[in-house]
């Protein structure tokens, strides 16, 4: 395994320790073989425990970005440092959400995540109970004997919120979680995500082309330019918590930072 | 039919389907199959009682009737169907294990594939009813040359309705799983195995009728025993009604091997109800 040496650039600030459970980005590029790289020199660090939404419009490499820290993507240049060790896909402390839930057709609800628990190490007695106490938390304990078909798709979504929480990992890389779903469903999505991200404080990266959500969710939003210009703006939410998605939308300070998150991503599109 | 528009079959579409009285629907379907079978035998009978069809080469219903009664009762239609049974069971396990595991090998070594590719296909695209001489010359009159014939069919069946349900596995669930930490054992069994079994089981249903063929053709062309042999022997004799009788038992052999793989798969695959009717 690679040992995190830091690069001349973007890592000024000292070394990053084998148990830390920040992420750091230093001077990353990748360029897929492209004249013009999706990402160039891109630096960014998320504090360990930290809630932090890159935010941008389709096109701008914030899921690149997300799949470069989970180690599905190589960087051209420059270095990425997830936990105190460089990315790579399958680790046991890092959990990705994919924005399609991805749960098998020929597995029951509580089957899918003691699926995962499985693929974690997880010892076989201890499944089923873990499993059902994460699929409580998100409200579906009742569904826990239905296959996937049964559900709506905002249900399958949470089954796949509690299949990430209950491996436990202390790092959650999230890309576009609740991109498919109605607007209703989303705010009792986001919220289920903070209670289950309050209860441990694990650091969590969030890829949304919802400012709204980002603004929900995070400690710190980062927005990016169109077309490569990498990050542009970051706003730190200065919001109590804990939070509610709906309380939330009547809140003067909340459109304050929906409305400068939305500045600055219309100024990275000009 | 009627489509009643109350508020709940309008709001779901999947209820307002099984609202359509499945059972009712049901009995009239089994009605009209009764009643078209009555009808051909209808038809099969009057042909021969008004001579415009000649007993001698197409007998007639009540004949065939009496004959397949008759032959239940000879030992020499058991010892025969024995032969035949276990001929197409032996190809017919023979090939779904030597088929799924084939398929299983080169779907994960492209390469190997690239090579083999064009031969199989090759070998495919043979009339295997022409190679049945070749195979009695190469493998004896006994047993074994009909399942080979009957393998050299199912096979390929097998093969590639495996590699078919091999293909373009869920990226996300295999993304996901591998995020997971998913080795490529676990991912093969959890994975990549449940999600080509609709596909096999397509495969299955064609392969035991194909099998059976190839049995039953393979005794035709030489052997000791088997309903292949019966048939033969009765075409001979110009016993039209025996030979008539031989084919509905296979029918019905056929029907009942379809039946127990549809139970199989009907267990095995509850989840995905109703995807794998591929036709043909």
């Amino acid at each position: 395994m690679m040992q995190p040496i830091q690069t001349s650039r973007g890592a000024a600030d000292g070394s990053v320790q084998a148990s830390d459970n920040g992420i750091r980005l230093g001077a990353v590029t990748v360029g897929f073989g492209r004249e013009r790289p999706v990402l160039s020199d891109v630096d960014l660090t998320v504090a360990p425990g930290e809630f932090v939404s890159i935010v941008g419009a389709s096109g701008c490499g914030k899921t690149t970005l997300l799949n470069v820290m989970a180690g599905l993507v190589e960087v051209d240049s420059g270095r990425a440092v997830v936990g105190g060790d460089a990315p790579r896909a399958g680790r046991s402390d890092i959990a990705y959400i994919l924005s399609r839930h991805a749960l098998l057709p020929w597995k029951s609800v509580a089957a899918n995540v003691e699926y995962a628990l499985m693929l974690s190490g997880v010892k076989r007695s201890a499944r089923p109970a873990k499993a059902m106490a994460y699929l409580d938390k998100v409200g579906l304990a009742p569904a826990a004997h239905l296959l996937p078909s049964a559900l709506s798709q905002g249900m399958r979504q949470r089954v796949a919120l509690a299949r990430a929480f209950a491996v436990e990992r202390s790092i959650y890389l999230l890309d576009e979680p609740f991109s498919a779903l109605d607007a209703q469903t989303k705010l009792v999505l986001q919220n289920q995500l903070l209670s289950l991200w309050d209860a441990d404080r694990k650091t969590v990266v969030f890829v949304t082309h919802d400012i709204g959500e980002a603004v929900v969710l995070s400690d710190r939003i980062v927005v990016m330019a169109a077309q490569g210009g990498g990050i542009i703006a970051e706003i730190e939410v200065t919001l109590s918590r804990p939070r509610s998605s709906e309380d939330l939308q009547e809140s003067l300070e909340y459109h304050e930072l929906y409305r400068r998150a939305w500045h600055a991503l219309r100024k990275g599109m000009a | 039919m009627t489509l009643i528009e109350s508020p709940e079959n309008v709001s779901a579409p999947a209820r307002a389907l099984r609202t359509q009285r499945p059972g009712r629907r049901r009995h009239a379907v089994l009605l009209l199959r009764v009643l078209v079978l009555a009808g051909a035998l209808l038809a099969w009978q009057a042909a021969v009682s008004f001579d415009l069809a000649d007993p001698a080469f197409v007998s007639d219903p009540r004949t065939v009737v009496i004959a397949l009664w008759e032959l239940l009762g000879t030992d020499e239609l058991w010892s025969n169907l024995r032969t035949t049974v276990g001929e197409v069971l032996i190809a017919f396990g023979i090939s779904t294990v030597l088929g799924v595991a084939a398929a299983i090998y080169l779907d994960r070594h492209a390469f190997v594939n690239a090579i083999f590719a064009p031969f199989l296909t090759a070998l495919n695209s043979m009339p295997r009813i022409a190679l049945g001489p070749l195979f009695i010359l190469w493998f004896g009159i006994g047993m074994t040359s009909k399942v080979v014939l009957a393998m050299s069919l199912g096979f390929f069946i097998v093969l590639v309705a495996m590699m078919g349900g091999l293909k373009n596995v869920d990226r996300d669930m295999l993304l996901m799983s591998r995020l997971h930490g998913a080795s490529d054992g676990q991912l093969f069994w959890h994975v990549r195995l449940p999600w080509a079994l609709p596909g096999l089981f397509a495969g299955l249903r064609l392969t035991i009728v194909y099998c059976t063929a190839g049995a039953v053709i393979g005794e035709m062309i030489a052997a000791r025993s088997g309903l292949g042999l019966l048939l033969q022997t009765y075409s001979s004799q110009f016993n039209i009604a025996n030979v008539l009788a031989v084919l509905l038992i296979l029918v019905a052999l056929v029907s009942l091997f379809t039946g127990i793989i549809e139970l199989a798969e009907r267990r095995l695959l509850r989840w995905s109800a109703g995807s794998t009717d591929v036709p043909g």
